[in-house]
């Protein structure tokens, strides 16, 4: 929680925000021409640049792609949803350097399959928490329901990151570290492991993932969790149904990041 | 080089559009977001998108609609027949609401999000981004949170411009990013990313030297210049917006707009 | 006392993280009022000495100081790089990095807010400010639309409006064209004028020579200081230490002429006096080139947010082994010709035709062994964790099988001079290796034509020289070879066949030595030839380097 408060004391880390925000923006506006779902989403290979920042910057690639998402959606038609855009990607660029850190930490560089899997366990972890955060949103606000959505933008991110996080960071980590760029040598020593901090990956885990398995069944009436059932309310754009019945998983996605 | 002059849809001009308070100017995308949000009926949904698209025209922004025509043709095509499709799915046959019911509803859904685009195109056209920044500075924004959009919004076209060069640079040594399946295209970008990131990085020092040597990160209380007033055409205009506002509002409340099965 | 700017004393420096010695003892005095430029090769620690004065140096970079220093006056130890930013103003090279917001006006007015200037004088403030730097009416224009040199001054005229006393320059001239350079040093002497106390590192000595004082720095040490009459007579000592002696110093050393004052007229009625007369023609006969490969007819291009097209009806041809630089000021369309030859742009009429087909019709691998485009910044393309893997990259594009992609890669390592170096980390070269490892991975793929776009910028005289000298012996081997400079030495050393462009139209092809004897054509397309031509053109043999005219002397 305090390094997401007390970056913005600190120049250089306001810079890599900045830096983190127009990175993602400027890879991302020119593939506004061809979006996928026009105006809501496209097809992003700029989807790689938080994890890829967040693993560089740490907590500045939280700020930077929450920022750098705002922009590129000011391109696209800003609305009320843009809110829910701001916060899927916060967690989109602050997972992986926590989930990482969580599962043991070293150079995110893949060296060996277990690098990988581990790599693409994080990246799949922070595209599911941005997905579900911005599926349930414009779901709840009745604009786009949540399996369209939901699922494009979880395929978009890990398509992209899967593919380009692994294989740039290989070229980029060691030189940035030699560089002396490092998020955690410039604010002096890796974040204190958290206690439970396995735990807290787990519950992220299982609320991220389980929340996008809830979201698409909930939509299409396969499933009506039953503190959604108590209001006895219907929807024909679902909006109730899947934006009371996600609520649970969404606050127990932050919580377990923010504790992470 | 070139797309630099792209990035930025604001229009120079001096009309009455461009004149308002930044705040007054994010409150179009309020109102408009407020007004029409309940309302699902595309008749009285309608008259947004018409008025913002003669705002637009007003402001002396035809051009950045001409240029944004393909995604103002596409969000509500696509709007429509995502809507047409998955209004009610999933319901039982009993409960599953009429189709006239779904037509509707996805005819003023795409009319909604079409405002949307349509009013964000016309903020940005009128706006200059120090205005936005000072707009959310207003709103209670953080100077150094507000500060840090407004330099990343400095370093779009920077940065846009950098990976345009290193396209060009690696086309030049054979890079074909047409070629191959969806995963062989996304490799492709590793020579790309790569040079634009090693530069931001190489910028980002000196970058940071810079702001500490114009003086960032004192601790003696920042200065403000007043770069805009409240003029009395703000207050009448705040006013218009928030009668249209509360006319949607009453209506909603008198039960026009809804749909039949809906709530 | 009272009229000093700045003190070292036995100042020294080494800095963290990678480990490295930067400054080594140096002491050194600098009183109110004057100009100092600093002038050394790469790595002698010039940006180092002016980051400590600062506090740039060791707040944001990690370093071990030792000795003392004083700034106006008092020691600095213990502050911060923002508690100096009003008495201490510090210009960057990168003048894109020192920009951070989206209009003039909030770019000046940043500082003063930081500062906590009364918010009633700041308008006057960024007026004045605007005015002196020659960007008055620019207010509300975005930084982005600006040219190098306005934005150069920009961030000098943001730095001005917090009216500080000592002025800390760290290559501000290095990135800008000579339209920029001008407009820098013209604004660098009315801060002079205005009493204010300058230290510039600077590579241009010709633009330097009318500086109080040269420091020149060498391996960490202060290596030869004194006043500029003095050390123009010891151009052998500063060529000695990477600094390149203005052309006519060296002539007049040869001559055992007075250099000061350093302007073409004196120097050459100095030289006139002596009564020397011409043994030979200056410069050699253009050498006969091969057949022609590439032929381009009435050529127009235009950008299209721009008025004015970039090509308005260029016909260029290009014979084998020629060495033809391209010439004008920025904004005369020499990049858009040479991509426009090189197949890179599209669009525009007119046609290219490489061996009398049309150049458009040749498939991809033919057109990448036709012509080769080596872009101005090499950072733009390197990618690959090694020098090898990089060079590798092309040949692997145009699918060569891997041994002919790695016998290409030797090959070319061998012929710009890399031997040893391909298992190194690209990223970590100095400029004049990078930009090197950038020629090899072009060359590799065996272009006929091979293009380069400013090649020279932002290195050092030795890097220079070394860069140059690898295109040299290519063109002694047979390369055909292009050049788009800025920089006059650059065309008159090793260019054989000039091409002026003004306003998108050719306004002169031919010899070097003819450009160069045509002062007023040169002046119209702002092109200034290099001092030693106009020397000669005033002693009535025009040169196109010193060593020629010196062998066409003696």
């Amino acid at each position: 929680m305090r390094e997401l408060r007390e970056l913005w004391r600190d120049t250089r880390l306001v810079v890599f925000t900045a830096i983190s925000a127009a990175l993602y923006a400027a890879i991302l506006v020119p593939f506004k021409v061809m979006p996928i779902i026009p105006g809501v989403t496209e097809l992003r290979p700029a989807n790689a640049v938080p994890v890829i920042c967040s693993f560089l910057f740490g907590p500045a690639a939280a700020w930077g792609s929450a920022i750098g998402n705002l922009i590129g959606d000011l391109f696209g038609g800003i609305g009320p949803g843009d809110a829910f855009g701001f916060a899927g990607n916060f967690l989109y660029g602050l997972v992986p350097y926590r989930a990482w850190e969580a599962m043991g930490g070293g150079d995110p560089v893949p060296r060996s399959l277990g690098d990988w899997l581990r790599l693409l366990f994080v990246v799949l972890l922070a595209a599911a928490a941005c997905a579900l955060v911005v599926g349930w949103g414009l779901n709840l606000l009745g604009f786009v329901p949540f399996p369209v959505l939901g699922n494009v933008v979880l395929w978009n991110n890990l398509i992209a990151a899967g593919v380009l996080a692994p294989l740039t960071l290989r070229v980029l980590y060691p030189r940035v570290r030699s560089g002396g760029f490092l998020y955690f040598e410039m604010v002096s020593g890796r974040p204190r492991r958290a206690r439970g901090q396995r735990l807290w990956l787990a519950g992220a885990a299982l609320f991220a993932l389980g929340g996008h398995l809830a979201g698409n069944l909930i939509y299409a009436g396969r499933w009506l969790p039953p503190w959604v059932a108590v209001f006895d309310v219907a929807t024909p754009s679902r909006a109730f149904e899947v934006g009371v019945g996600l609520a649970p998983f969404i606050v127990g996605l932050f919580a377990c990041v923010l504790l992470l | 080089m070139r797309a630099e002059m792209r990035v930025n849809l604001y229009i120079d001009r001096d009309t009455f559009l461009h004149r308002l308070h930044p705040q007054v100017k994010l409150g179009i995308l309020a109102a408009t977001f407020a007004s029409i949000y309940a309302i699902d009926r595309p008749l009285l949904v309608a008259p947004a998108p018409v008025a913002l698209g003669l705002l637009l025209f007003a402001a002396g922004a035809a051009g950045n609609a001409r240029r944004f025509a393909p995604m103002l043709l596409a969000v509500p095509v696509a709007t429509f027949t995502m809507w047409s499709l998955f209004y009610g799915y999933g319901a039982n046959a009993a409960a599953a609401p009429p189709r006239s019911e779904a037509m509707e509803f996805a005819a003023a859904m795409a009319l909604k999000l079409e405002s949307f685009v349509l009013s964000s195109l016309l903020c940005l056209s009128i706006t200059r981004v120090e205005e936005f920044t000072e707009a959310l500075r207003g709103l209670g924004v953080p100077y150094r949170v507000s500060f840090t959009v407004a330099m990343a919004f400095r370093l779009v076209p920077l940065f846009l411009g950098s990976a345009l060069s290193v396209v060009t640079a690696q086309r030049a040594r054979g890079l074909d990013f047409s070629r191959g399946s969806v995963l062989a295209r996304l490799r492709r970008y590793v020579p790309v990313i790569v040079p634009v990131f090693m530069g931001a990085l190489r910028r980002a020092d000196a970058m940071a030297m810079a702001l500490e040597a114009r003086g960032f990160g004192r601790r003696t209380r920042r200065a403000s210049f007043v770069r805009s007033r409240l003029a009395p055409r703000d207050l009448v205009v705040g006013a218009a917006l928030a009668a249209v506002v509360l006319a949607y509002l009453s209506a909603w409340a008198l039960g026009y707009g809804r749909l039949g099965g809906g709530r | 006392m009272d009229d000093e700017a700045l003190a070292y004393e036995r100042f020294a420096v080494s800095y963290a993280a990678p480990a490295a010695a930067a400054l080594d003892g140096v002491s050194l005095r600098v009183a109110r009022g004057e100009m100092v430029a600093v002038l050394g090769a790469t790595g002698a620690g010039k940006s180092t000495l002016l980051k400590c004065a600062n506090r740039l140096v060791p707040t944001l970079r990690r370093a071990e100081l030792r000795g003392t220093l004083r700034v106006l006056g008092r020691p600095v130890d213990g502050l911060a790089v923002h508690d100096l930013a009003d008495r201490v103003g510090f210009v960057f090279q990168d003048f894109e990095a020192q920009l951070f917001s989206t209009s003039v006006e909030e770019e000046v007015l940043f500082g003063l807010e930081q500062l906590g200037v009364d918010p009633g004088a700041m308008a006057e403030r960024i007026r004045r400010a605007l005015d002196s730097v020659g960007l008055a009416g620019f207010e509300r224009r975005d930084p982005a639309t600006l040219s190098g040199g306005e934005k150069q001054r920009l961030a000098i005229g943001a730095v001005l409006a917090l009216e500080p006393e000592l002025w800390l320059l760290d290559e501000p001239s290095t990135d800008l064209d000579p339209a920029g350079r001008r407009e820098l040093f013209a604004l660098l002497g009315r801060l002079r004028a205005k009493r204010g106390t300058l230290v510039v590192v600077e590579h241009d000595t010709e633009a330097m020579a009318d500086a109080d004082r040269w420091v020149v720095l060498d391996r960490g040490r202060v290596a030869l200081a004194g006043r500029p009459p003095e050390l123009l007579e010891r151009p052998d000592e500063l060529a000695a230490l990477g600094v390149r002696p203005p052309d006519l110093a060296v002539v007049c050393r040869r001559f055992g002429v007075p250099a000061w004052p350093l302007d073409v007229e004196r120097v050459a009625e100095r030289l006139g006096a002596l009564g020397r007369r011409l043994r030979a023609a200056p410069n050699a006969a253009a050498e006969s080139a091969g057949e022609v490969v590439l032929e381009a007819r009435s050529l127009r291009f235009a950008y299209e947010d721009q008025d004015r097209p970039a090509l308005d009806g260029v016909d260029f041809t290009l014979r084998r082994t020629e060495f033809v630089a391209l010439v004008g000021a920025n904004g005369s369309g020499k990049s858009t010709l040479a991509r426009r030859i090189a197949g890179l742009l599209d669009g525009g009429s007119g046609e290219v035709r490489w061996r009398g087909r049309p150049l458009g019709a040749l498939a991809a691998g033919e057109r990448a062994a036709a012509v080769g485009y080596v872009f101005q910044n090499p950072d733009e393309q390197i990618f690959a964790a090694t020098v090898g893997e990089e060079i590798a990259f092309g040949p692997r594009q145009m699918g060569c099988a891997p041994e002919e992609v790695w016998a290409r890669v030797r090959a070319v390592i061998e012929a710009v001079g890399l031997g040893g170096l391909e298992e190194r980390d690209p990223f970590l070269l100095g400029k004049g290796e990078r930009q090197k490892v950038a020629v090899a991975s072009i060359l590799a793929l065996r272009p006929a034509v091979l293009i380069l776009d400013e090649p020279t910028t932002g290195l050092d005289f030795a890097e220079q020289r070394a860069l140059m000298d690898v295109l040299e012996s290519l063109h002694a081997a047979g390369q055909t070879i292009v050049i788009i400079t800025h920089v006059p030495w650059v065309v008159g050393r090793y260019a054989r066949r000039g091409v002026l462009l003004r306003e998108g139209r050719v306004r002169f092809d031919g010899a070097v030595a003819e450009l160069f004897a045509d002062e007023a054509l040169c002046r119209e397309a702002d092109f200034v030839p290099p001092e030693i031509a106009r020397l000669g053109n005033r002693l009535g043999a025009a040169a196109v380097d010193v060593e020629r005219f010196l062998a066409a002397w003696e």
